[in-house]
């Protein structure tokens, strides 16, 4: 069997994650455990990892918490704060500040990273005209700010040092690893894009939470994708999962639409051709799962809360195909649930050549630890025990 | 929920889980317990559900026996004959064991194998759950000191071959002697070979005679619930069960009555 792209990750520290480790991880991982255990922030910190140095990517899994909000709660850098292990967050000279550790065994060319801040302050002057408008936060305007001579504003502004180590290697035995070192300054009320750092090295990740299917951002070209990668039969088959009577997705205008944005239209035998925002949660879930997985070729995919939106009885039949299609996407599939029907329903997608593993998170005092159930063993200890396995 | 020092023991059947409940009622004072809300955390991960996956109606639901005295709480978990090493190895393995459990037993027979043997068995599927497992037995069985205390007694006195129902016989002949006399006259009369009876089945037909006339249709495992095989006056006087309450004291690091208590 080829080596995955991560056989093992070990999560050293990660907002309230110590010491947690995934070993032998399969195609298919399952993360379970009570309310707070951690299992989100098993795959928020996998989403980091996969792309270290993308701070466009780290700002992203920061907010990911509050994308059912429409104005978001916390101030962007204090989100991403509060992804740092928090046991250091007084530094000698009392500044704030934390640690990342993460690392991993397999393919992905990423073996360590270790990450740290340290809350830093400094002089803020701007036209007022100029002051950007998309990071505009409410909550974090400081009561500092002045009108200076001109007329703009200043006063101190928040940031914070965010330093980032990698340690990388190649499959290439006579390509050496490297030890890539990398030092970001972000500031409040800034366009952090700016210093979005750089794409690479990365691992191919996607990631689906209880509500992202609802956000219309990035849908069309995921859909483009999946259609470029053929898969949009597949889609479908999925998509009957919930309405037999879907027989077809296009991208469309909707009549009488004054501007020019397209929409993902399903045509259905009943309805006749229907918006997609018109479906119910559990269509919408799922298309976007699947575009999802048509992204994440060859990588990884992430899905918070895996039953959500899907009906128990369709639950069996929906896992068989997306299991399916990691199997033969290669698609290494990171996954968490609450529910005992979606592990009982994911034993009997599968078989014990699909992979599937079942890792317990249970936080301790100052180690969060794992129980691993290899498909075998979960099977008899569900169906011919019947031991509950989420606690 | 309560979380008292537990003890788990695993035992081969029903009629072991029985014994077991009865001599820790009996002889040390423990009640049953019976309500799913004096439960400790722990066992709540062995209730079983039904029916399980498998959607066979009619298994048998390998509910422990828990009972409760002070600050222990020991369950007794039948698993099902042979397969016992496997169901506890994985049940255990969903378990954090080794911080949740202040002790860890295993009574099994030896009617078909010696008990060094068996120990060995036993000493191989568990060693990777508990490294320090048992690998051997002596006299009076064998308890290994530490976090958890480990432990593996082979019935019936851990030297010759014997079941449960071995000890019973015993224990008949102190608490029901003269029915134990007609039941062996009677059970004397089948030949093992006519009735297809193999090593200890003359011990376990003899037993359940004994049982059907105290309660008529009443089985091996509610007799030893509800009768007087396990007394005080049968720990007095059969050496077997006094070498059980032994092991058994050792591996709850407690002591069984007094035996002037009766």
């Amino acid at each position: 069997m080829s080596q995955k792209n991560l056989e093992s990750l070990t999560i050293h520290s990660f907002r309230g994650i110590r010491g947690l480790e995934l070993k032998e991880l399969g195609q298919i991982n399952i993360l379970v455990g009570v309310n707070n255990s951690g299992k989100t922030s098993v795959l928020e910190a996998l989403s980091i990892y996969c792309h270290p140095l993308d701070i466009g990517a780290w700002l992203s899994i920061a907010r990911q918490r509050e994308q059912g909000f429409k104005i978001s709660r916390t101030p962007l850098l204090n989100s991403l704060e509060w992804l740092f292990a928090r046991d250091a967050t007084i530094g000698s000279e009392g500044q704030k500040s934390g640690s990342i550790h993460i690392s991993s065994n397999g393919c992905y060319t990423v073996r360590k990273m270790n990450a740290s801040y340290e809350a830093i302050e400094g002089m803020y002057v701007s036209d007022k005209q100029q002051r950007p408008i998309g990071f505009y936060d409410p909550v974090a305007t400081s009561e500092d700010e002045q009108l200076n001579e001109e007329g703009g504003l200043s006063g101190t502004r928040k940031g914070l040092d965010l330093k980032i180590n990698l340690d990388t290697f190649s499959l290439d035995s006579f390509i050496p690893g490297q030890n890539i070192a990398e030092d970001f300054q972000l500031w409040e009320n800034e366009r952090f894009f700016k210093f979005s750092g750089r794409k690479n090295p990365s691992l191919l990740a996607s990631t689906v939470t209880p509500a992202s299917h609802r956000s219309e951002i990035g849908q069309l070209r995921l859909f483009s994708e999946a259609r470029l990668h053929d898969f949009k039969g597949d889609v479908l088959v999925l998509l009957r999962q919930m309405d037999p009577s879907i027989s077809d997705l296009e991208i469309l205008l909707a009549p009488g639409s004054m501007s020019s944005n397209f929409n993902i239209f399903i045509q259905h035998d009943v309805l006749g051709l229907a918006p997609l925002s018109t479906f119910g949660d559990g269509v919408r879930r799922l298309l976007h799962i699947a575009l999802q997985l048509a992204a994440a070729k060859g990588g990884i995919l992430m899905i918070d809360e895996i039953e959500s939106t899907i009906h128990t009885e369709a639950l069996q039949n929906s896992f068989r195909l997306l299991i399916k299609w990691c199997n033969q996407m290669d698609i290494q599939l990171f996954a968490t649930t609450h529910s005992l029907e979606a592990v009982d329903a994911l034993i009997a997608g599968t078989t014990i050549e699909s992979g599937l593993v079942l890792y317990r998170i249970e936080p301790k005092s100052g180690q969060t630890r794992v129980i691993r159930h290899p498909w075998d063993r979960l099977k008899r200890l569900r169906e011919d025990l019947g031991q509950e396995v989420r606690w | 929920m309560v979380n008292r020092d537990c003890v788990l023991i695993g035992v081969e059947g029903p009629h072991d889980q029985a014994y077991l409940a009865k001599v820790l009622k009996t002889l040390f004072g423990f009640n049953e317990c019976k309500k799913q809300e004096q439960l400790d955390n722990i066992w709540r991960k062995f209730i079983p559900t039904y029916p399980t996956r498998t959607g066979q109606l009619h298994l048998r639901l390998d509910m422990p026996s828990v009972l409760l005295k002070e600050n222990l709480s020991i369950a007794v978990y039948a698993g099902g004959g042979s397969d016992l090493s496997n169901k506890l190895h994985d049940k255990l393995s969903d378990i954090d064991c080794q911080s949740s459990l202040k002790g860890f037993g295993i009574v099994v027979d030896s009617d078909s194998d010696t008990p060094s043997r068996v120990a060995q068995e036993y000493h191989n599927k568990l060693k990777d759950l508990f490294p320090e497992f048992p690998s051997a037995t002596d006299r009076t069985g064998v308890v290994v000191s530490g976090e958890p205390r480990l432990g593996l007694f082979i019935l019936p006195d851990n030297d010759t071959a014997g079941v449960l129902d071995t000890i019973l016989c015993k224990c008949g002949e102190v608490a029901y002697s003269g029915l134990m006399e007609h039941a062996k006259e009677y059970i004397s009369k089948f030949n093992d070979h006519e009735v297809g009876w193999s090593n200890f089945d003359r011990d376990k037909a003899t037993v359940a005679a004994v049982a059907s006339i105290l309660k008529p249709g009443g089985t091996n495992t509610a007799t030893l619930s509800n009768n007087n095989w396990v007394s005080l006056e049968s720990y007095r006087q059969i050496q077997e069960i006094q070498v059980f309450c032994g092991w058994l004291g050792n591996l709850l690091s407690i002591s069984p009555l007094p035996i002037g208590s009766a």
